[in-house]
């Protein structure tokens, strides 16, 4: 079920033209409020090409500000442009744009071929026009054998392939995927990365919202991090990442013969602690996370130790909002 | 790929819309609360249709209005008879059995019934034939041959009054009495498929199937959060409220047309009539669908407006419905009124009204006849429950012209519904 990864032909965009002088996504120092709460606040960005990673916990803005750029919602102060032009009072820039909502809610009763092709026509093409490019991008998304079944019967991930299908069908320069490896399971957020990588390989401006660091990571180096509604950080992942390994880092490790790990593990320079909660269990405290981690299998296959389980649970959003945001989740 | 690129705008919008359309007509096709309102449809217009086919079989009492069956002097000759041939209706040694050959008496039920309803009979100001001849006998003068003064012996002349009642003033024994059954059959026939075509069609099914099927078209998907997919594409919101419309239309409206067509059928072909169909009712079935498909188009741009505006839309379009019931009442008594212009159902009325009065143009004479009843006793049976049902156009114009501006004005207001819908929806922000 792996996507073919060459996309063929252009699909029809219609008598709209793009400015392609100013950035694809354009924000400027864009509030929008509900009521006395703020979703979010001042926030400037220009974006154009590549895959863009937007970080942030539930409830942190990401949602709004995919809003704002589909056009609907109206900010309460600041402009907000997609290809120069105002997506709440123009909706013909969506030519060029695909969009991946978060909601679950789908038409059920459709086929996935159905579907792609039914909204592909909203873009102005003709049955069968857009029956073909339905087809091309169902193979993309690797649902090709179970184009023709409704999509009430699809797994999560399934569904969340074929609302990419959806997105992609019209052949965008800017696709915006609001959550798109929620509840997949794990063949499908392969396939989906995959899909984004691919995309942002193809020079089209993606943007991809996530909570979770580990599935930025594996898509992209680009991020933007929102938090409380404020855009906190915005650059390299690694870059961040790097300042990062320098503040306290826990590993956590399961194995058989834990004790027998500690005591090869405790010469290293980059540990300065190390705990047991539990008979099979190890906790290591480190200051350059990036370097043990690196050296950590080794260590470990070297001296033939077997181990279980490997995580880190510090190595997360919420670690890097409180270094970032210096302790204020 | 240069040659696949829409001709031109119209033929990129029209792309769009058969698509929306297209979808819409098999999103609700696939509910099964459509299924539900259309049985119930076709369920009470089928019970309605029965209570016809009860009311064309079921016989009605030959009433003697004239009392001129019965022998009042008792010579065995009928009163009608004995009235006709100039004998003394109250002298048993007086009677045509005494004629020169004596006549024999006639069956006391050939004085029953023994004028017809001449609804077919008809000229300018002047109604009704002397179907038995009792009035044209040769002893009655001129003056007492025309005692209503228009010039035309034994005919009736129709006024109004002052309240635009009508008033049979009548020559004497002309129409005096008629064909209870056939007028009660006649007259019953054409009530019924002005009822079942204003309060059936044109305002229950007119105002249902929008109210349960088109309020949540663009609400529902809003709710649901499936509006995004579609508001992700390069389309007016606008665009997308139209649409939406049409693609209901093209399942309520060939719903209405079948209902309408199958009931047309069943009235045409158990109605009384001289050949085996009906055929002069056509014309008023026709306004009757031409009425209810403009009403289906009005309720549910308005219904569609009035979910954009409130999830709870349902609760807005029923005081609505209340209203429309209102104002369909007052087009009952008052089809003039003026202010069934600030209804939908007021203009969907005049367009029924006027078809009825272009294809039957005796109806007003058939009412006031009947309401008479040959002058001696109550309306005859049928004729109220026609003079409730059938109204006079209320815009004091001929009927086409007013078939013509009622259409005209329903389009107007389903445009309007349209544009402040779309505006609405433009301004709501969707999460």
């Amino acid at each position: 079920m792996m996507p073919d990864m060459t996309q063929e032909g252009k699909a029809a965009k219609g008598a709209w033209t793009p400015d392609l002088s100013v950035p694809t996504v354009y924000l400027n120092a864009v509030s929008k409020s509900y009521g006395r709460i703020h979703a979010l606040s001042n926030i400037t960005l220009g974006l154009s090409g590549g895959v863009t990673g937007i970080l942030g916990l539930n409830g942190a803005g990401k949602s709004t500000l995919f809003k704002l750029l589909m056009g609907k919602i109206r900010p309460s102060a600041g402009e907000v442009r997609i290809f120069g032009e105002d997506p709440w009072k123009n909706p013909a820039p969506y030519a060029r744009v695909g969009f991946v909502p978060e909601h679950e809610k789908m038409h059920d009763w459709m086929t996935a071929l159905e579907f792609v092709s039914t909204f592909a026509r909203l873009h102005g093409m003709s049955k069968s026009q857009a029956k073909k490019e339905a087809v091309r991008v169902l193979d993309f998304v690797g649902l090709t054998e179970v184009a023709d079944k409704e999509i009430g019967q699809f797994s999560k991930g399934m569904r969340q392939r074929t609302k990419i299908a959806h997105a992609l069908v019209n052949d965008p320069d800017l696709i915006v995927l609001d959550e798109p490896l929620q509840g997949c399971d794990p063949l499908a957020r392969t396939t989906i990365m995959n899909v984004i990588r691919e995309l942002g390989k193809m020079g089209r401006t993606v943007l991809v919202s996530s909570h979770i660091l580990s599935e930025i990571e594996r898509i992209t180096e680009q991020i933007i991090i929102v938090h409380h509604g404020k855009l906190v950080a915005l650059g390299n992942l690694h870059a961040i990442r790097e300042r990062l390994d320098q503040i306290p880092h826990t590993i956590r490790l399961v194995g058989k013969d834990i004790k027998a790990l500690a005591k090869d593990i405790l010469d290293h320079p980059a540990v300065f602690g190390l705990s047991f909660p539990s008979n099979n269990e190890l906790l290591i405290q480190t200051y350059h996370f990036g370097q043990l981690h690196a050296e950590l299998p080794r260590i470990v296959v070297e001296n033939g130790h077997q181990i279980s389980e490997i995580d880190n649970p510090d190595d997360d959003l919420e670690s890097l909002l409180v270094y970032l945001t210096g302790g204020s989740v | 790929m240069a040659k696949s690129q829409p001709t031109s705008i119209w033929r990129g919008l029209d792309r769009k819309a058969m698509a929306v359309a297209e979808f819409t007509f098999r999103q609700q096709r696939k509910r099964l609360s459509t299924w539900v309102v259309m049985g119930v449809g076709l369920l009470a217009m089928t019970v309605l249709t029965m209570f016809y086919v009860d009311a064309m079989s079921r016989s009605y009492e030959a009433i003697d209005q004239d009392g001129d069956s019965f022998d009042s002097d008792g010579d065995g000759y009928p009163d009608g008879q004995e009235r006709m041939l100039g004998t003394d209706l109250y002298s048993s040694f007086d009677h045509p059995g005494l004629f020169d050959p004596p006549v024999a008496p006639d069956d006391p039920s050939v004085w029953v019934n023994e004028d017809d309803i001449d609804w077919d009979n008809l000229a300018e100001g002047s109604y009704g034939v002397d179907d038995d001849g009792d009035c044209n006998v040769e002893g009655r003068t001129t003056s007492q041959k025309d005692a209503n003064r228009n010039g035309v012996a034994c005919d009736l002349v129709v006024t109004s009054s002052l309240f635009g009642e009508p008033i049979v003033n009548s020559d004497g024994y002309v129409d005096e009495d008629p064909d209870d059954e056939a007028y009660a059959k006649e007259a019953s026939h054409r009530a019924f498929v002005l009822a079942i075509g204003k309060f059936g069609f044109v305002f229950l099914l007119g105002i249902f199937v929008p109210l349960f099927m088109a309020t949540g078209l663009i609400r529902d998907e809003m709710t649901s959060g499936t509006m995004h997919f579609m508001l992700a594409k390069p389309i007016a919101r606008s665009e997308v409220f139209l649409y939406r419309i049409l693609g209901f239309l093209g399942l309520a409206w060939p719903y209405m047309v079948g209902m309408i067509a199958a009931v047309a059928m069943v009235t045409g072909l158990v109605g009384p009539s001289d050949g085996f169909y009906r055929f002069s009712d056509l014309g008023v079935w026709f306004a009757v669908l031409l009425a209810s498909l403009f009403a289906v188009l009005v309720y549910s741009m308005l219904f569609c407006l009035l979910g954009v505006m409130w999830k709870h839309g349902i609760v807005l379009a029923l005081p609505f419905a209340a209203w429309e019931l209102g104002m369909i009442l007052t087009t009952l008594g008052a089809p003039d009124a003026a202010i069934l212009r600030f209804s939908v159902i007021g203009w969907a009325m005049n367009v029924v009204d006027a078809g009825a009065a272009m294809a039957w143009t005796d109806t007003g004479l058939l009412v006031a006849t009947g309401m008479w009843g040959g002058g001696y006793g109550g309306p005859l049976e049928g004729a109220e429950a026609l003079n409730t049902f059938a109204s006079n156009t209320g815009l004091g114009l001929a009927p086409l012209p007013t078939m013509i501006l009622s259409l005209g004005v329903l389009l107007f207001q389903a445009a309007g519904c349209w544009l402040l819908g779309g505006a609405l929806f433009k301004s709501k922000e969707i999460d």
